[in-house]
């Protein structure tokens, strides 16, 4: 039993290595849709509710929901994304919760569209897609026609982050593996903050997160969550 | 996390996919040539190898083609990994192609492949057509994706040569996806010609 | 180790309802039941508690369990699965109001399209019925039987004695699989089963929904014909033991202990069953959950619900069209001669679905009975000109004709 463990948990590992890795080596270009730099002068924003969900994980690395970290990271993102409003801009609007019923379709739409973005293009590697030649050349056409009509603005804001904190029984777990010599993980960020063109449906910037670090539950770490996320994105002059 | 990017990452980490470009003269299963003008990306997931090609345009979680060539009798179109059974069954329903299916029968494959995971599919237009040169059926499929709720729009294509069994199906979202990338793959499945 | 799918969380949210099809026990204490018949026959004290539930703090466990469910809601709202008619929703809500009472504005129900037997409540007020289940219920009161007793976990809050229940011992049980990173995800099954209820949260919930709905006026022994109708289909999943057996760990009964012991606690049988009102109610999407049942392609156990359908009416015309397609595509060695049997009947009633004819066709024309095929096919198009598969069967009857 221990052998099949073994051999799967070192190449998981591998490649969960290589999928962890942060996307140190991307140029600027990859999160930049090709042509676009900054976004237009003196344009709208909207920002649509981040999609959170945070985890404690068990000893035995089962994650489990905790709806009370996770409304504690609603509010920690959004009071990081108002911090930002230097990079942000000057008009930016929120979509509160029950906005977002109308707008179902779009949401689970982006939802799948960023999955291969973030999967195909960001992590890339063996996954990535050849035809797309290494660029950010995503679009959702016509189908944020509803947002933009909704909010009149030019450009809409996604994020979605995953976060697992190790509890303290997997912390203990962690030290007595260590001392076996084998390594498991604590608990990790992935997520990813996508920015649509609502004139057209293209995703013209897109950057994302993968790391074994990064605290959400507290205001302070969360702005540096935050931070990262948006490191890099485009200005409105 | 939506289901589906966990099982890709599944995936990922059992084995690592690959995924390679294929455009021009292609060949499935040594069986059914196609000629392909604007590149596809073909996906080979790893672990068990299943019995048709997928090709997609803008990634697994949107869009997919799917190619079966010389499908026999009892030979499923779908493989599932062991243990997969949903809620309320005994078994997973594993779409098998039978001698002497008439055509509704191999429409209802489809159905049962791409409802399989608690997905709802509805079957929104079935009429004759010509596929890879033998006589068979076409139809058109709306499916609402159990995993995200993302709804998707599809088209399939199966026709049987002296008892083996060749299709093909796309799908992608039904919002300003179907529509641009279907003329793509009806290009592909046109220049559809079976060999042997 | 990855972040984690919110699958998990559904899977988490799921589970909470495995109940439904598991197994209230009896506590050992027939004393019990026969104060509790008593109670119910003539009580005068309310089974629900005073208060209505107040929104929880954040912080706590309860307020965190909310928020979740929150999201859930939010997210079922919105989903395509879920059925959004207002007669319909009018319907269940009134009768949740019936059974519970002052707290009927906390509870909203949702029904959602998914051709199981089902129906869950979560804390926070949030009712998920399947259209599985309302295919099955064959009356109002065998509806608030479910409704009542998942109202009785509400009401008495089982949902989170058992998340803080299962905290303590979680990490016991998570030290058991310690290995394997890969795995990990796998064991997300392992938390789904650990968070099933109790048997006295089962036994409780029974009990208090038993209350209800002979307080609200229906006849208790239509809850025991819930379980005993489902036991039909459960002996073809698990088999014809199923119903004896503890299906998964000492603390679920069988299915027939729980037919029998509520049967027990209802007592005679007074009080309404509601039938024609439960039909008219559901009358405008019935076939269409017919249709999704036989979609499933769990023959036997279809043909177990659409007999005992027939059963209790022999010319329900929906139900015999439903039973002859799945005996045609079950193909098996007798099925093709009970498919025409059937479908021969449905058709020469009056109204049948259009489908009929369509499945008689195709019967026919297996038989190779060509003319008989034709005819059926004829009568199919006629019926319905904008079927999907028009072109198809034109072409069949092309082909069929001399």
């Amino acid at each position: 039993m221990k052998y099949p463990f073994a051999r799967a948990s070192a190449s998981a590992l591998l490649c969960a290595l290589a999928l962890l890795a942060a996307s140190v080596q991307a140029q600027q270009s990859k999160n930049l849709a090709p042509g676009f730099s900054q976004r237009s002068a003196a344009s709208k924003l909207v920002v649509v509710p981040a999609d959170l969900e945070l985890f404690s994980i068990g000893a035995g690395g089962v994650p489990e929901p905790r709806a009370d970290w996770t409304l504690a990271a609603q509010r920690n993102v959004k009071s990081g994304l108002a911090a930002r409003k230097l990079q942000l801009g000057t008009d930016v609007m929120g979509l509160e919760e029950k906005d977002m019923d109308e707008l179902a379709d779009i949401n689970s739409l982006h939802g799948a569209v960023a999955q291969s973005v973030f999967l195909h293009h960001m992590v890339g590697g063996v996954l990535k897609l050849p035809t797309k030649s290494d660029a950010l050349n995503w679009s959702m056409g016509d189908a944020v026609k509803p947002l933009k009509d909704k909010t009149g603005a030019d450009y809409a804001l996604f994020i979605w982050i995953r976060d697992s904190y190790a509890s303290n029984e997997r912390k203990a777990a962690m030290i007595a593996m260590a001392v076996l010599g084998v390594g498991i993980a604590g608990g990790s960020q992935i997520g990813y903050a996508s920015l649509v063109d609502l004139n057209d449906g293209r995703i013209v910037w897109f950057n994302d997160l993968r790391r074994a670090s990064g605290d959400l539950r507290e205001a302070e770490p969360a702005k540096e969550t935050v931070e990262v996320l948006l490191k890099g994105f485009p200005v409105s002059p | 996390m939506k289901k589906i990017l966990i099982v890709l990452l599944l995936a990922f980490l059992s084995g690592c996919m690959s995924i390679t470009k294929v455009e021009g003269d292609q060949v499935v299963n040594s069986r059914m040539a196609v000629k392909v003008t604007d590149a596809w990306n073909k996906v080979s997931p790893p672990g068990t190898k299943q019995p048709f090609d997928m090709w997609t345009q803008e990634g697994l979680t949107l869009d997919h083609l799917r190619l079966w060539a010389a499908i026999k009798p009892g030979q499923a179109l779908l493989i599932r990994p062991v243990g997969n059974v949903p809620i309320g069954q005994k078994a997973p329903r594993v779409p098998t192609y039978e001698s002497g299916m008439q055509l509704d029968q191999l429409v209802n494959l489809f159905e049962i492949m791409y409802s399989a995971d608690g997905s709802i599919v509805n079957m929104t237009k079935v009429e004759p057509a010509v596929f890879a040169g033998e006589k068979g059926v076409r139809f058109e499929f709306a499916v609402t994706r159990k995993s995200d709720d993302v709804q998707l729009n599809g088209v399939g294509w199966v026709s049987q040569r002296k008892g083996e069994l060749f299709a093909a199906t796309f799908i992608a979202p039904k919002l300003s996806f179907f529509p641009r990338l279907l003329p793509k793959a009806e290009s592909i499945v046109r220049t559809a010609q079976i060999r042997g | 180790m990855m972040g984690m799918p919110s699958s998990g969380r559904r899977v988490f949210l799921r589970s909470a309802c495995k109940h439904c099809l598991g197994m209230g026990a009896l506590l050992p204490g027939l004393p019990a039941l026969a104060q509790e018949g008593a109670a119910a026959a003539g009580a005068t004290s309310s089974p629900l508690p005073a208060e209505r539930f107040v929104r929880p703090a954040l912080e706590t466990d309860e307020g965190g369990l909310w928020g979740m469910m929150d999201r859930e809601e939010a997210r079922l709202r919105r989903s395509p699965f879920v059925v959004r008619d207002s007669q319909l929703s009018k319907y269940l809500q009134d009768l949740v109001c019936r059974l519970a009472g002052d707290h009927c504005p906390d509870i909203r129900v949702h029904v959602v399209r998914t051709p199981l037997f089902n129906a869950t409540m979560a804390p926070n007020g949030m009712m998920q019925v399947w259209t599985g289940l309302l295919l099955r219920a064959e009356n109002e009161a065998q509806l608030a039987a479910i409704l009542g007793h998942e109202i009785g976990h509400y009401l008495e809050r089982h949902t989170l004695e058992r998340l803080r229940d299962m905290r303590s011992r979680a990490a016991f049980a998570q030290f058991m699989g310690l290995f394997g990173v890969v795995g990990a995800i796998g064991q997300l099954g392992a938390l789904a089963g650990a968070f099933a209820f109790s048997r006295e949260h089962e036994t409780r919930a029974d009990r208090l929904g038993m209350r209800l709905m002979k307080r609200a006026g229906y006849d208790g022994q239509q809850a025991a014909q819930v379980w005993d109708n489902l036991l039909g289909e459960l002996k073809v999943t698990g088999g014809q033991d199923a119903g004896k057996r503890s299906p998964m760990m000492a603390t679920h009964p069988p299915v027939e202990t729980r037919r029998d012991d509520l049967l027990k606690l209802a007592g005679d049988a007074s009080g309404s069953t509601g039938t024609a009102e439960y039909q008219q109610a559901m009358s405008q999407y019935r076939f269409g959950w017919l249709q999704d049942e036989i979609r499933r392609g769990q023959f036997e156990e279809s043909l177990v619900l659409f007999n005992r359908l027939l059963a209790r009416n022999a010319q329900d015309s929906q139900a015999l069209y439903a039973r002859g397609e799945v005996y045609r595509l079950r193909a098996g060695k007798e099925d093709l001669q009970e498919s025409l049997n059937d479908l021969t009947r449905v058709t020469a009633l009056e109204q049948p679905p259009a489908e009929a004819f369509r499945a008689l066709g195709l019967v026919q024309k297996q038989r190779t009975d060509g003319a008989s095929a034709v005819q059926a096919f004829e009568k199919y198009l006629a019926v319905a000109p904008e079927a999907a598969d028009a072109g198809l069967i034109k072409n069949y009857i092309a082909e069929l004709k001399p």
